[in-house]
C-alpha cells in the first residue's frame, strides 16, 4: 500500500524534465508522493479512476501539469474533492500563455490552484503548505527552506557589494 | 480559532470579492475580512499577517488588481498557503493582475485563480479544500454542494434542451 500524500501526474512524459520538482521538493521534506502519467486526451478513463479514487487512496493534494490545451488539472479537479495544483508546462509555441490561461480560468465552483508557467517547484512548496497548515513539524521544515533561501540572498548581495560588478558577472557565467 | 484571511488591495475590489466572503457564509466558514494595500500601506499589511497567524488564520486569500504585488507580499511573509485572486481594474482587463500574482519566483508560491468573479468564487472554494483535509464536516458539505451544482446544470438544460427520441 502506498502512504502517498501527493500525486504528482502530468499529461506527457515530456513534461517529466519540468514536472520532477515537484518530486525533489517532496524529497527535500520528506513527504511521501506518487507520480504518473494521465492524459486528458489519449487516456480519459484513467484520468477520471485516478481523480475518483484519489481521496480514498489517502492522498491529500493532486499536483498536475500539462502543455498545450492543458485540460488535464482542470478534468482532475472536476473528479475530486482534494485540492489540485496546476502547473502550465511550457509548450513549443505560445510560451505556455495557452495552458496557464486554460488552468487558470476555471469556472466558479471548481478551482485550480495555479502556479506559475514550469513553477513546477512552487507546486511542490505549495503542496507542502497545503498539507502544512495543518502540521506544525512540516511549517517548520518549509520555515527553515525560506530561511536558507534568504540566506543565499543575503550571501549574493554581500559578495556584490565586495567585488567589482564585473567581476562578479564573469564569475556568474562559470 | 481557525479561520480564513481575506485581504483585498483597495475598497474598489470588495463588490468582486464579496462573492469570496458569501461563499464563506454559505458554507459557515468563519472569516476576516480587510483592506490593506502592498504600496499604499506595506506596514500594516505586514503587521496584519502577523496578527492574524497568530489568531488562528489558516489559508490566505489575497485580491488585487493591475500590478498586483499583495499575494506574493504575503507569501514572503509567511508558510500558510496564500491565494492570490487577480481583479479586473484596468485597460488589461484583469491579464496585468494574473501575470503578477502567478508568476512568482521559486520559493513563494501563490495558489492563482481565475480573474474576477469566478475566481473570488474559486479562492473560497480552493480554501475550504484545504481546510476540508483536516475538518470531515466541511468536506462532506464541500462533496453535496459538488451533487447540488451537477443538478443545477441538469435543471438549466432541461429548459432549453432538445433531444431527439
Amino acid at each position: 500500500m502506498s502512504k502517498a500524500l501527493v500525486g504528482i501526474i502530468m499529461g506527457s512524459d515530456s513534461d517529466l524534465p519540468v514536472m520532477s520538482a515537484c518530486a525533489e521538493i517532496c524529497e527535500e521534506f520528506g513527504i511521501e508522493f506518487e507520480l504518473d502519467i494521465v492524459s486528458a486526451h489519449r487516456t480519459p478513463e484513467k484520468l477520471v479512476s485516478y481523480a475518483q479514487s484519489a481521496e480514498e487512496r489517502g492522498l491529500k493534494v493532486i499536483i498536475a501539469g500539462a502543455g498545450g490545451a492543458a485540460h488535464l488539472p482542470g478534468m482532475v479537479a472536476s473528479e475530486t474533492p482534494l485540492p489540485v495544483i496546476g502547473v502550465p508546462v511550457k509548450g513549443k509555441s505560445l510560451e505556455g500563455m495557452d495552458s496557464l490561461l486554460s488552468i487558470v480560468q476555471m469556472p466558479g465552483g471548481v478551482p485550480v490552484a495555479t502556479v506559475a508557467i514550469n513553477g513546477a517547484k512552487n507546486a511542490g512548496i505549495l503542496a507542502a503548505q497545503i498539507i502544512g497548515a495543518s502540521d506544525t513539524s512540516l511549517r517548520e521544515k518549509i520555515t527553515a527552506y525560506k530561511l536558507e533561501m534568504k540566506e543565499q540572498v543575503d550571501a549574493k548581495s554581500q559578495k556584490l557589494q565586495k567585488v567589482a560588478y564585473k567581476q562578479y558577472l564573469r564569475e556568474m557565467k562559470k | 480559532m481557525k479561520f480564513v484571511s481575506i485581504v483585498m488591495g483597495s475598497k474598489s475590489d470588495y463588490e468582486v470579492m464579496k462573492s469570496c466572503s458569501d461563499t464563506f457564509e454559505a458554507f459557515g466558514v468563519n472569516y476576516e475580512l480587510i483592506i490593506s494595500s502592498t504600496h499604499r500601506s506595506p506596514e500594516r499589511t505586514t503587521e496584519y499577517i502577523q496578527e492574524a497567524e497568530k489568531k488562528g488564520a489558516q489559508v490566505f486569500i489575497a485580491a488585487a488588481g493591475m500590478a498586483a504585488h499583495l499575494a506574493g507580499v504575503l507569501s514572503s511573509k509567511t508558510v500558510k498557503p496564500i491565494i492570490g485572486v487577480p481583479m479586473s481594474a484596468s485597460a488589461l482587463a484583469g491579464i496585468d493582475a494574473l501575470l503578477s500574482t502567478v508568476q512568482m519566483p521559486a520559493g513563494m508560491p501563490v495558489a492563482t485563480v481565475a480573474i474576477g468573479r469566478a475566481g473570488a468564487i474559486n479562492s473560497a472554494y480552493l480554501a475550504m479544500q484545504i481546510l476540508a483535509l483536516d475538518n470531515e464536516e466541511l468536506a462532506m458539505k464541500l462533496k453535496e454542494d459538488r451533487i447540488s451544482k451537477a443538478k443545477k446544470v441538469e435543471m438549466d438544460s432541461l429548459e432549453i434542451e432538445t433531444i431527439i427520441k
